[in-house]
């Protein structure tokens, strides 16, 4: 399996194409690898999400017990 | 055809002349105004710019950002590919490298993109901190790999990657991020460590973990801190 690079040489300012072979077994790891971030990335993210909407649940309601908050102002602000 | 900018004209390419014994002929002319044409091409339109004249801009360039920084690669892929590597590096001169790097990720499948030094493309031998913000959510997660930014599939990354090598010989970056589009637009920042010292930075490489996830028409500008 070939892949596609570009390299610059800074010394002379030259850009050029190159290849880089890899191995089979290499290339599938890696696609292994990146669909295993990516999976692992969804994964944070929701749970991130998750835990943002139950704090702020939880700040709602605690702002109401101690009626520092009402009702009608939560749902002026969305 | 003029002798200027390849070389400079001597007095054999255009001799000195006498008035009332030599003859000046259209030629000649034309081969003065062609040297004229190839100097103002040269210099370009209102090469003073706003400065009092050349010479006043060039020193503002020396003594300003000029001197701080110094171009060392440039370049605009334009056929997708997977990595692109800058070499020839020294980074014992140069002391900080600076990274601008517009990319876009034209494939199916969402990318990350990564900072490898000194060709050791191994991920588990680096480290990334980053945190996200979303709206109002901010993500922070620690990686067992080199990530200087992640694109979904068809969308865009903006990224500033600060370079260096600590006085203890470890490899460091630190970006900032802007990423996606409209309203979906996110901030980053991920700083990045290599597991082991290095000697020198002789060579970098922002490698997609996705096949040709590097697009056309993606730019990177390279910078060193010292000049030398």
């Amino acid at each position: 399996m070939k892949i596609k690079g570009l390299r610059v040489d800074v010394r002379t300012g030259k850009a050029e194409e190159v290849f880089e072979e890899i191995s089979d077994e290499e290339y599938r790891k890696r696609q292994e690898e990146a669909r295993r971030a990516e999976e692992e990335r969804k994964m944070r993210e929701l749970i991130e999400r998750k835990k943002q909407e139950i704090l702020k649940k939880q700040a709602i309601e605690e702002l109401l017990k101690e009626g520092k908050i009402t009702k009608e102002e939560i749902s002026k602000c969305g | 055809m003029s002798i200027y900018p390849s070389t400079i004209p001597s007095t054999t390419d255009y001799p000195d002349r006498q008035d009332d014994i030599d003859w000046v002929t259209a030629e000649r002319y034309n081969e003065l105004k062609n040297e004229i044409l190839a100097i103002c091409k040269e210099l370009g339109v209102l090469p003073k710019g706003s400065y009092s004249d050349v010479r006043a801009r060039l020193d503002s360039l020396e003594s300003g950002l000029g001197k701080a920084f110094e171009k060392v690669a440039e370049v605009e892929v334009s056929s997708d590919c997977d990595y692109v590597d800058f070499t020839g590096l020294d980074g014992n001169s140069a002391w900080f490298y600076v990274l601008f790097a517009t990319i876009k990720n034209p494939t199916a499948s969402g990318s990350a993109y990564h900072l490898y030094v000194n060709g050791d493309t191994t991920d588990t031998n680096y480290y990334c901190q980053y945190i996200t913000g979303n709206g109002t959510n901010v993500t922070p997660a620690r990686v067992n790999e080199p990530i200087i930014g992640y694109v979904p599939a068809g969308n865009r990354v903006y990224d500033i990657v600060n370079i260096s090598k600590d006085p203890d010989g470890y490899f460091r970056y630190y970006v900032n991020t802007n990423r996606y589009s409209s309203s979906s637009i996110q901030v980053q920042i991920q700083a990045g460590v290599k597991t082991a010292t290095i000697d020198n930075i002789t060579s970098l490489r922002v490698q997609a973990n996705v096949s040709n996830a590097i697009g056309a028409g993606s730019k990177f500008i390279l910078f060193k801190a010292r000049r030398g």
